[in-house]
């Protein structure tokens, strides 16, 4: 037996059903005239051409907006400038921490006062130094 | 009807139904023989040959008229089977070897052959070959297409193509001879 290519007869092995190929032709007519009609429909109507792109869009931002956003957890500080004022000097009233306690944890330089009348003028050095004086006399005054 | 006058008529919406249909007529033998050859399955075959020209149908306006007709739809088909052939690799995560023992049991159980030994045994050696070499071995020794054409539908030099070939039949011959000597 040859072991040529050449040698060797040519032939198509590969049967297929009968009448496949008077079928094939209206098959793949109506595929094509199906699409055809359903890509229209798509094009044709202007919502489906505009809307629809829009509305993903849309749907995409909200989700972004709304889902998407990576909040940082609050610091304490955050957390405590959210409580009421009152609630908390009440808070501190009934707990057994001690008013040099609350001053020992806090960084006076760190901290913004607010005062409500901001016109009055507040003591400088040269005033506390009169005032000393002034408590010196007093005391003098009542040693006597 | 020749292609030059199907593709105007292919272009015009009151006569494109009628076009498409005598371009299926035309050339639906030749684009399912050469899917067939590379699957070997006819319904895989008959799936890629109407997705086929469903592809040519919509990318009608689009073809461009400098390439000839036949070689843009046999380049379509071309790359059908290639993208089936990956897919069924990827699919299944199967190595090489795998799809070709699917084809070659598909040669050995299917009821759709007509052919003697050494016919069976030329398919099981084709299917030895890397797809891009079967595709071109079918395109030359069956369809008998000049390198020329081969090159349009594969985007390959004519060089290239003729060392693909005979590197083939070379293989082919050499795997002819060991199975007739078992």
């Amino acid at each position: 037996m040859s072991r040529k290519l050449d040698d060797i007869e040519k032939k198509n092995i590969y049967k297929i059903p009968e009448g496949y190929f008077d079928k094939l032709p209206g098959i793949i007519q109506s595929r094509a005239v199906e699409e055809s009609k359903k890509s229209s429909l798509f094009s044709s109507i202007p919502v489906f051409k505009y809307a629809i792109p829009a509305l993903l869009v849309v749907i995409l931002a909200g989700y972004y907006a709304f889902f998407d956003t990576q909040e940082q957890p609050k610091s304490a500080i955050e957390l405590l400038a959210e409580v009421d004022t009152d609630e908390l000097v009440e808070y501190l009233a009934y707990s057994e921490i001690t008013t040099e306690e609350i001053l020992a944890n806090i960084e006076l330089h760190e901290v913004d006062f607010e005062f409500e009348n901001e016109e009055v003028d507040l003591l400088n050095d040269s005033d506390l130094e009169d005032l000393d004086h002034v408590l010196d006399e007093f005391l003098e005054i009542n040693e006597l | 009807m020749e292609d030059k006058e199907l593709l105007e008529k292919l272009r015009k919406e009151e006569t494109r139904n009628f076009a498409f249909n005598q371009l299926v007529r035309k050339y639906q033998e030749r684009i399912y023989w050469h899917i067939r050859k590379m699957v070997i399955d006819h319904d895989d075959a008959d799936d890629i040959v109407q997705d086929v020209f469903i592809k040519v149908y919509r990318a009608i306006d689009k073809f461009r008229a400098d390439a000839q007709l036949f070689t843009w739809i046999y380049r379509i088909a071309t790359n059908e089977c290639l993208t089936f052939l990956n897919k069924k690799r990827r699919r299944f995560f199967l190595p090489i070897g795998d799809v070709e023992g699917e084809l070659k049991n598909k040669l050995d159980t299917s009821s759709d052959l007509d052919g003697d030994q050494i016919q069976l045994k030329l398919q099981k050696a084709l299917l030895k070959l890397p797809d891009k070499q079967r595709l071109v071995f079918n395109m030359k020794y069956y369809d008998e297409m000049k390198y020329e054409e081969i090159a349009e539908i594969t985007d390959t030099s004519v060089g290239a193509l003729k060392a693909s070939y005979h590197h083939a039949v070379k293989k082919i011959e050499d795997l002819l001879k060991m199975e007739l000597n078992h």
